[in-house]
């Protein structure tokens, strides 16, 4: 007869096989952590200082970083990490999480963790990638040292390539306005318009698109009520989101990819 | 893919209704059927050959149509004589039924939602599967020899004969449907009925239910993403290893005849696999009517068996164990961390059942298991030897480590109350679906197009259904990978398709940066079949795709090895047309199909 009540020897097989099963799941996710995701044959790769995202020939396309992104106290702006120590896939819960996701949802889910510091003190950034037809939806969560009224979401984005809004305006900054990406602008038949490196863009766009140098539109970025802002000379391209003043701050980001 | 299904069903039916006229049993009845097969195809291309007649396939499907509905008339009848006989309908015994049911439904998550979720019909990630489809395109226009490198030379070794590739094409025969679309279903077939072997083997050796169906799932979960494939790809040495499985279960029922049919299967199916499989066999066969057999004779073979498993390690600490001169094998001799982390990847730390197993089965006095542990070691220590290949064997190894895990699992549920059995039963489940994702995944990584995960794309299927319907007398010139795919999905020839010999490898090479179309047009011209009877002057298709380019950026000494191959499809690049549009300039090159993936030129 089997004893409805658990002897000692039950209380250790149970723990034991927790500990086997936990140590799995562990040893899956050390050994095959997930640095990168496919996302309609381009690889969207985490490496130790950013995310970014190859064409299937392996062009950049655009990648991110916590040392790109910008938080704002009051109108000062600081780095979000300007020293990263470390960045992982975001641990074996989160890990977990994502397969599960996988396997329930089929989502294509990339997570990206980062501990830095900043002038303001320590600072972590954590990302998360998910990918559905066409749109890459990356969520920024962010803790930081001190209080934050504004998140900047920076873009590095390709070389040569052009910035746009829906109004087909095309956006340079006047102090490096590349010749090569004036005549594609024109080619491509938008209106060329100068801003400053702080400068933002018009209020009254509702969407950003980038084109490559080919004349190839590559991402298109609806905006809400978030500001614009373009560093032509590093490529950056900034979207500033607000959010309620406090530590700790979550900031949504829609990219649709056109490959 | 209604029709597909159906014609996959008959990969096993067909056999099994020609054995069936001889023997009731489904295992015996499915080996004498194969069995039977082998030799009608022989007959029948002997009997063509000789009087000249030109209609092997038609023959074959007659033939096979015919079996089918007299086998099926006779069970017909047979079920209506004993309605008669013994005036009263019996009532159905379901036996496995439910349990059936049950890994049914398991697997086709598995597979369905797991495995092949981005993968629809017919798409495929089983690279091996195209040369099992050549060759039985090639039987199936009759052209039959035991070697199988004198049918086609996409085969470059006899490691088993075509029995495979004849069974293949009965449901081609019948259905006169590509094979594609049918092994897409055989897939899944073959991996449910890996897990219904795993269970009834796991019926006869722990004869508790619930650790049998705990072998089937383990079975279902533990994916050797490397050389072995046991479960997830119907290919010659995952069949043998599986209808081993069934030969033992059945074993103790089994005749002298039909332990001898099984051998001569098991053996044409594969030579290397084959031995090592009826040693098994016999083994299990001859050891319970011994009498000398006690249980401690038998630690003393689990002692030494684990002796020779820990030499088998050893072994890779000392001296160089490439035998093989042949390049690619280098490539397949693991170092053992390598294996080590190969072990991590299948099994997680799971693997410590079997350790709690091994213990386990020490101590008792079942003779079954203990057989199965000792069997369990040695092939582990085969698949595990510092030699080129050998990892093969771990498709074996597979089954009978599955059993020693669970035998080790059954150690820590032994003593838990049913509900909590049922709450660490799920958990180790759902541990294993984890690891089982995380390793499938590392398989699709480098087989990606578009959204799906893919070692072929539409527009290469279309390319070769336009080659076969239009083309049926050229031959293929591409990238080893493209050609290899066109080939099986054309039925038209290529020089050694995957296993494209050096010297086509070298002339394809030098035509890389080629800017001269008639240097190119006559290099291509010298491509010959290495079979005499294929190297008839034909119309030349030099197939251009995203693979072709890619291909040609390997270095060099990828290119010529067989090992580096463009696993997934490519589209063209801009880049890649610039090449086109040159080649289509020229009186030498006439375009007469393209896609976003693939053109392709005759050679004029």
């Amino acid at each position: 007869m089997e004893s409805s009540s658990i002897s000692t020897k039950g209380i250790l097989s149970l723990l034991v096989l927790l500990a086997i099963g936990l140590l799995s799941l562990a040893i899956v996710y050390l050994r095959l952590p997930t640095r990168s995701i496919f996302i309609d044959g381009n690889k969207l790769e985490a490496s130790k200082y950013a995310v970014a995202l190859f064409d299937k020939s392996g062009s950049l396309i655009f990648s991110l970083s916590p040392q790109n992104d910008f938080f704002y106290d009051g109108n000062a702006r600081f780095h979000i990490e300007d020293s990263l120590s470390r960045s992982t896939d975001g641990g074996v819960l989160r890990q977990l999480y994502g397969s599960l996701e996988g396997i329930i949802f089929n989502r294509n889910i990339l997570n990206w963790n980062t501990l830095g510091s900043n002038s303001r003190g320590r600072s972590t950034e954590d990302y998360r990638f998910n990918y559905s037809s066409n749109n890459l939806e990356v969520t920024r969560t962010i803790a930081l040292g001190s209080e934050a009224n504004d998140i900047g979401q920076v873009l590095t984005i390709c070389s040569g390539c052009l910035v746009v809004d829906n109004k087909d305006r095309a956006y340079f900054n006047g102090d490096f306005v590349n010749q090569d990406n004036v005549n594609l602008a024109s080619r491509l038949k938008f209106a060329p318009l100068i801003v400053g490196e702080n400068q933002a863009f018009p209020s009254d766009i509702s969407k950003i698109f980038i084109f490559d140098r080919f004349g190839n539109l590559k991402l298109e970025i609806p905006l809400s009520n978030e500001e614009v802002f373009l560093q032509d000379r590093w490529h950056l391209l900034e979207i500033k989101a607000p959010v309620d003043r406090a530590k700790n701050a979550t900031v949504k980001e829609n990219i649709y990819i056109h490959f | 893919m209604f029709i597909d299904l159906l014609a996959s069903l008959s990969f096993y039916i067909i056999p099994f209704l020609t054995g069936r006229l001889f023997v009731k049993k489904i295992v015996r009845a499915w080996i004498i059927g194969a069995l039977i097969w082998f030799i009608l195809y022989f007959l029948v291309a002997g009997i063509s050959w000789v009087l000249k007649v030109n209609a092997f396939s038609e023959i074959i499907r007659l033939l096979a149509l015919i079996i089918s509905a007299v086998s099926i008339g006779k069970i017909v009848f047979e079920k209506v004589r004993e309605v008669f006989k013994e005036r009263k309908i019996k009532r159905p015994n379901l036996g496995y039924l439910p349990i059936f049911s049950l890994l049914f439904l398991f697997t086709s998550f598995v597979y369905f939602f797991i495995f092949y979720r981005n993968t629809p019909y017919p798409l495929s990630m089983n690279w091996d599967m195209y040369e099992h489809i050549t060759l039985s395109d090639l039987i199936l226009k009759g052209n039959l020899s035991f070697l199988t490198t004198r049918i086609t030379d996409t085969f470059t070794l006899n490691s088993y004969s075509p029995i495979f590739s004849i069974l293949l094409s009965l449901p081609k025969a019948v259905f006169e449907r590509s094979l594609l679309g049918i092994y897409w279903w055989l897939g899944y077939w073959h991996y449910f009925l890996t897990a219904i072997a795993s269970f009834l083997i796991a019926e006869r050796v722990f004869r508790n239910r619930t650790l049998s169906v705990m072998t089937a799932i383990f079975s279902s979960l533990i994916f050797e993403s490397v050389v072995a494939y046991t479960s997830l790809f119907l290919i010659p040495q995952t069949l043998v290893a599986l209808l081993s499985m069934f030969v033992f279960w059945e074993i103790r029922e089994q005749g002298k005849w039909m332990i001898l049919f099984s051998s001569i299967l098991i053996i044409l199916m594969h030579y290397v696999l084959g031995p090592l499989t009826l040693f098994c066999i016999f083994t299990l066969y001859l050891l319970p009517k011994a009498t000398f057999l006690t249980p401690k004779l038998l630690n003393v073979a689990i002692f030494f068996s684990t002796i020779v498993l820990l030499a088998s390690l050893g072994a890779h600490f000392i001296g160089n164990w490439q035998t093989l001169s042949v390049e690619e094998a280098s490539h397949f001799n693991f170092s053992i961390a390598q294996k080590w982390n190969l072990l991590n990847d299948w099994y997680g730390f799971l693997g410590i059942f079997g350790i709690i197993g091994y213990f386990r089965i020490l101590k008792n006095k079942d003779y079954t298991s203990k057989i199965i542990l000792v069997f369990a070691l040695i092939l582990l220590a085969i698949s595990l030897a510092p030699l080129s290949y050998f990892l093969k064997f771990y498709v074996l190894a597979h089954y009978f480590i599955t059993l020693v895990l669970v035998s080790g699992l059954s150690v820590l549920i032994l003593n838990l109350p049913k509900v909590l059995k049922i709450v660490s039963l799920s958990f180790i489940t759902f541990c294993l679906l984890i690891v089982f994702y995380k390793n499938q995944l590392g398989y699709k990584y480098p087989l990606h197009f578009d959204n799906y995960s893919t070692q072929v794309s539409y527009g290469e299927i279309e390319a070769g259904k336009w080659i076969g319907e239009n083309e049926k007398n050229a031959m293929i010139i591409s990238d080893p990978s493209l050609q290899y795919i066109l080939e099986a999905t054309s039925g038209v020839n290529s020089q050694g398709g995957v296993y494209m010999d050096e010297k086509t490898r070298q002339i394809l090479s030098s035509i890389s940066y080629s800017m001269d179309t008639s240097y190119i047009r006559n290099k291509l011209l010298n491509i010959k079949d290495l079979l005499p009877s294929e190297q008839k002057n034909k119309k030349t298709l030099f197939v251009v795709g995203g693979r072709y380019f890619a291909w040609q950026t390997l270095p060099q000494n990828e290119k010529m090895s067989s090992f580096y191959n463009i696993w997934s499809p490519q589209k063209l690049t801009d880049e890649n047309e610039t090449y086109v549009d040159f080649l289509s300039k020229s009186t030498q090159f006439k375009v007469v199909y393209r896609n976003s993936e693939v053109v392709i030129f005759e050679v004029i």
